[in-house]
């Protein structure tokens, strides 16, 4: 695989020696910060040829010798005409300028309309930074996951929880890159906030399909955040303090338009008003997280340029000295971008990407114990872009991943404990390495027809440890008597499994600002998390493909329409299907957390999920927005479960549907509104009782045989900006969520009723079995002050 | 461990966020009735009771609806067939006082209209318990508050594959209040009930270390009588509490694990279960 690469690589460098024709190339950036435009595009005038920036802003256009008209363009900036006269290799770098407030009436040409439906993917949403931070959502904080969550095929894994479903994948079956390092648990405060700090954030693109062939090693989506590289051309700060957390964002030049930093802090402080609440359990608690998003570049050269970012966060919580839990992620990317040539474009990432989470009890000073766990990769990925002809765009690399498991560590917190605990109860390490290669080309054969096919060639191995064969009774457990065991030494890569994903995505104008699009990908996972519960847990252990456990594999086919209209109307409705393989669920009663035989504990099956998108929304005048509208249904089927008979998923959610409206009142007051609808999430409740043993016992039926209640609030805020000054802006937020204070369904469990429920419910008597709704969250305002130096 | 875990954290995070909770009404999908066996049988000598009564509509506050025409059977593995009467709330009973036989297998079949459930189960061997005693903790050692706790040394018949339950107590009174159920098998005879490896000659003599025997997770008083049972269960019913205990530790949040039946050894479509226990029981006035 390796050999090919290489060949390939020397090949392309070559061939670049020996065109007939002349190049224009350059990186397209901010003027104002000297940020890469990511994705902005060049067009030729009169020509129907152009071209797409990369994702470092760099663009090239191999054209004829000749006289041409280049438009540089980018929403939410001023476009660039440029004139050249094209002789030989000529390098354009372009600053394109804000056009100002966002919200002003900014009207957008018609060309421009046409080559949004033109240029927009498939399956893919490119947020815009700027958006989201107008979309305020719980208590006021800004936050990428929970935005998202409102647009077509992405969905809530629930209140409080800031994990996604997308098109009918578990919350695992998502790849989160953070400048292209994983981020193996994206949320804080148990899901209530992401780890992303929206000032540190400058592109989110979503892919719910329709994935190029350099991504994979996830079945349902890829959320590809970069953050800022932070300001060229001056210093500034940002930052807010809110209800509960306070931030700050220091960026500048170190040498000014060749290098910067961009370093962004955060902190929660819910445990300072802890103390003075009026429950004990409350007072005696801690929780807080910190997060810090660092960023360094430097431009070393016209041919190469240098980046470094890196993210710490954590979260801490506890109650008083008897129980803690903390867990966070650390990540680091190295990024070297190399020209070879005005057509070849290499980016090579040297990752480290690490998750641990632990526990710790403390009982009584010679009885503390805790218990660690942690998932750590290494990697490196280059990737090739060729920019063969205007027509055509050839990308090609690499990624190779050598991944550490550390299931968990039992041991004695201090050293009293350890006079009695003398010895760690440690589960063995689990190592494994993951590759891969891919080819992918974008052809564009006439101006309404263009195609990107592409392979991606992956593989999992493992290497060295214990590995256990069982033999399972009639309830799929194992039997222990039966397991057998076999060890392999370390170091030795014992099993390997291939997978060969091919990805094709067709677009296809019908008319002006109208397209249709398709695409197919398969892919395949060799990690997953154990997880058996409607909501993934922080410290859900992750854990790979053995020989008990095959990758799981998705393939996908998606159909869209894509239209713009007028008054920068939007428009898209697209359909999906999607079937999945090797799908993992858990025996009745299975043992998750500090299992050596955890794949034991396994079941495996199929899934499928389809659905309809509908997305429409508005992006010019004084109000703007958007309404997002999704029809789905996704189900497994699992040897061992219900049956052997299908049943919906736990983030089976069948409608869902988001209206989200900003408006300026003035120039410093504007106004947004989010509604949200869901149909209520399923769950499984008694189909009958028993008595046992004294008692009554619910008797449970199907999985997921019921639904809680639709689910629907509507959050409002308004933004004041204050009069700004040479050096200084700010403005405040006060926003409150679920403003007409509806009691949403959390959860519904089943016990027997309390003496004080029969007295406030007529239909009750005490003892007697009832349902009981638990609601997270009713009307919550919250103020937030911004700043910007 | 991790349910309690996740328990724990729920509660500390949403009392915070002061999430609420309210009864609700709901429509429940209702399945078809179907018949609830309990029984114990052992090596007591006593009457064999086996309890029948049928599942009933989840918010149905009406009573136990027990059965009362049904046929009902216990045989050992030698032939003999001893058939159960019809006694009342759902008790059939043996004509006379009867005692499992170690070592035997014994088959339930009961009878109801059209259909038939079967269960069997073996009685297996166990040692006595060597030695019951009480002992006073002076100290809070983490785990255990002060006061007087029961201990028991027991030895064991098999190295591994034994399975145990503890019915424990107090001036004749069971303790049945939210501790759950006493379970546990010889995977962790070094931690467990048992207490293996503590002297039984001088088993408090390291207690001024804080080593001390593992005692029962209930305190008693000065004076009082505690009976120790100790019962040798069957995988199957050690499993049916293990998840049995499991549901009772439901959260009600989303973390918890999806919900589920505890795995019952009644075949044709009835639920509970039939149980054949070995007891061996001693008993000890609490001093210091």
């Amino acid at each position: 695989m390796y050999r090919i690469f290489c060949l390939l690589s020397l090949f392309l460098f070559a061939s670049g020696a020996f065109a007939q024709k002349y190049t224009v190339s350059g990186r397209i950036s901010d003027g104002s910060s000297g940020e890469d435009l990511l994705y902005s595009t060049v067009l030729v005038k009169d020509k129907s040829l152009g071209t797409e920036a990369n994702d470092y802003g760099f663009y090239s256009l191999t054209l004829d010798p000749g006289e041409y008209t280049l438009v540089y363009e980018y929403v939410g900036f001023a476009t660039i005409v440029k004139v050249i006269d094209l002789q030989k290799d000529t390098t354009l770098n372009i600053e394109l300028m804000p056009n100002g407030e966002r919200l002003k009436d900014v009207v957008i040409d018609l060309d421009k309309r046409e080559r949004q439906v033109e240029n927009k993917q498939i399956s893919v949403v490119n947020m815009d930074i700027k958006t989201i931070k107008e979309i305020p959502v719980i208590f006021g904080e800004v936050d990428v996951l929970k935005t998202i969550t409102l647009l077509p095929g992405i969905q809530s894994a629930g209140e409080g929880n800031s994990g996604i479903n997308v098109r009918g994948g578990s919350q695992d079956q998502n790849l989160i890159l953070l400048d292209e390092a994983t981020v193996y648990n994206a949320s804080h405060l148990l899901g209530f906030f992401s780890v992303f700090n929206g000032d540190a954030i400058k592109d989110i693109q979503v892919y719910k399909g329709g994935i190029p062939a350099q991504y994979g090693g996830r079945l349902a989506s890829l959320l590809d955040i970069k953050m800022k590289d932070g300001n060229k051309k001056k210093y500034g700060a940002t930052g807010g303090i809110g209800t509960i957390s306070s931030r700050l964002t220091l960026e500048g030049p170190i040498k000014k338009d060749t290098s910067s930093f961009m370093i962004a802090g955060r902190r929660s402080y819910a445990d300072v008003f802890l103390p003075f609440s009026g429950s004990e359990l409350a007072r005696e608690s801690t929780l807080y997280f910190y997060d810090l998003n660092l960023k360094l570049n430097y431009k070393l050269s016209d041919k190469d340029k240098l980046f470094a970012s890196g993210y710490f966060g954590r979260d801490v919580f506890g109650f008083g000295s008897l129980f803690g839990i903390n867990w966070g992620n650390a990540t680091g990317t190295v990024r070297w971008n190399h020209l070879f040539n005005k057509k070849l474009f290499l980016n090579t990432s040297f990752v480290f990407s690490d998750f641990n989470y632990g526990f710790n009890f403390e009982f009584a000073e010679n009885a503390a114990f805790g218990l660690e766990q942690n998932i750590r990769d290494f990697y490196i990925k280059p990737d090739f872009t060729y920019y063969m002809s205007p027509k055509n765009t050839l990308r090609f690399g690499m990624q190779l991943t050598r991944h550490y498991f550390k299931p968990g560590k039992f041991f004695a917190a201090n050293e009293e404990t350890r006079k009695t605990f003398t010895e760690d109860l440690i589960l063995e390490n689990k190592n494994a390495l993951e590759g891969a290669v891919y080819i992918d080309d974008e052809v564009k054969f006439s101006k309404k027809f263009n195609v990107r096919y592409g392979a991606r060639l992956s593989s999992f191995s493992n290497i060295g440890g214990t590995e256990y064969n069982y033999t399972k009774n009639e309830n799929y457990a194992p039997i222990d008597s039966l397991t057998r065991e076999t060890v392999y030494s370390q170091g030795n890569i014992y099993n390997t499994y291939w997978g060969l994903e091919p990805r094709l995505a067709l677009s296809y104008n019908v008319a002006k600002k109208t397209a249709v699009k398709a695409s197919y990908n398969r892919t395949f996972q060799y990690i997953q998390q154990a997880s058996n519960t409607a909501s993934a847990f922080p410290t859900d252990q992750w854990f790979s493909s053995n020989l008990n456990i095959e990758p799981q594999i998705a393939d996908q086919v998606a159909v869209g329409v894509f239209k713009n209209f007028n008054k920068g109307i939007e428009t898209s409705l697209e359909v999906y299907y999607k079937t999945m393989q090797n799908q993992i669920d858990y025996r009745d009663g299975a043992v998750l957390v500090f299992n050596e035989q955890l794949d034991g504990e396994l079941l495996t099956g199929t899934g499928q999920a389809y659905g309809t998108e509908l997305f429409l929304s508005k992006t010019e005048g004084l109000t703007t927005g958007f309404i997002s509208y999704t029809l789905s249904k996704t189900t497994r089927n699992t040897i061992g479960i219900n049956n052997n008979e299908d049943y919906v998923a736990n983030f089976d959610i069948r409608n869902n549907l988001s209206v989200v409206a900003t408006r300026k009142i003035m120039a410093q007051l504007s106004a947004s509104a989010t509604f949200t609808y869901t149909t209520g999430k399923p769950y499984t409740t008694p189909e009958g009782k028993y008595f046992w043993a004294g008692d009554w016992y619910p008797l449970y039926g199907e999985r997921n045989n019921a639904r809680l209640p639709d689910y629907h609030r509507l959050d409002i805020g308004i933004t004041w900006k204050n009069k700004p000054t040479k050096k200084y802006k700010s403005s405040w937020n006060l926003s409150v969520y679920n403003a007409y204070n509806r009691a949403n369904a959390y959860a519904i469990y089943f016990r027997t009723a309390t003496p004080e429920e029969a007295a406030e419910n007529e239909f009750v008597q005490s003892g007697d079995q009832v349902a009981v709704q638990v609601t997270l969250f009713k009307i919550l305002p919250s103020i937030t002050w911004n700043f910007e130096f | 461990m991790k349910n309690t875990i996740k328990i724990v954290v729920a509660i500390v995070t949403l009392a915070p966020l002061n999430a609420c909770e309210k009864v609700v009404q709901l429509d429940l999908p209702n399945a078809d009735a179907i018949v609830v066996i309990e029984s114990q049988i052992s090596n007591q000598t006593e009457r064999w009771v086996v309890n029948l009564a049928l599942t009933q509509p989840y918010f149905d506050q009406s009573g136990i609806a027990f059965v009362d025409d049904a046929r009902v059977y216990i045989e050992d593995n030698n032939g003999t067939i001893d058939t159960l009467v019809y006694d009342a709330d759902g008790n059939y009973v043996s004509k006379v006082d009867k005692t499992c036989i170690i070592g035997d297998v014994y088959t339930l079949r009961v009878v109801h209209g059209s259909k038939t459930y079967t269960a069997t189960e073996k009685c297996f061997y166990q040692d006595t318990i060597d030695l019951v005693q009480s002992y006073y903790l002076p100290e809070r050692n983490g785990f255990i508050p002060v006061g007087y706790y029961v201990f028991e040394k027991a030895g064991e018949y098999e190295p591994d594959g034994d399975f145990y339950m503890w019915s424990i107590y107090q001036n004749g009174n069971i303790l049945t209040d939210s501790i759950g159920y006493l379970i546990d098998s010889d995977e962790f005879r070094e931690t467990g009930f048992f207490n293996i490896s503590i002297d039984p000659n001088d088993p408090l003599k390291d207690i001024d270390r804080g080593v001390f025997p593992r005692p029962f997770p209930w305190s008693f008083e000065k004076g009082d009588s505690v009976t120790v049972e100790q019962l040798r269960i069957s995988e199957d019913y050690y499993n049916f509490i293990s998840e049995f205990s499991t549901q009772q530790q439901r959260s009600g949040t989303p973390f918890d694990p999806p919900p589920f039946n505890p795995t019952s050894n009644i075949s044709g479509n009835a639920y509970g279960f039939f149980r054949v226990v070995n007891i061996s029981a001693k008993s000890v006035l609490v001093t210091e």
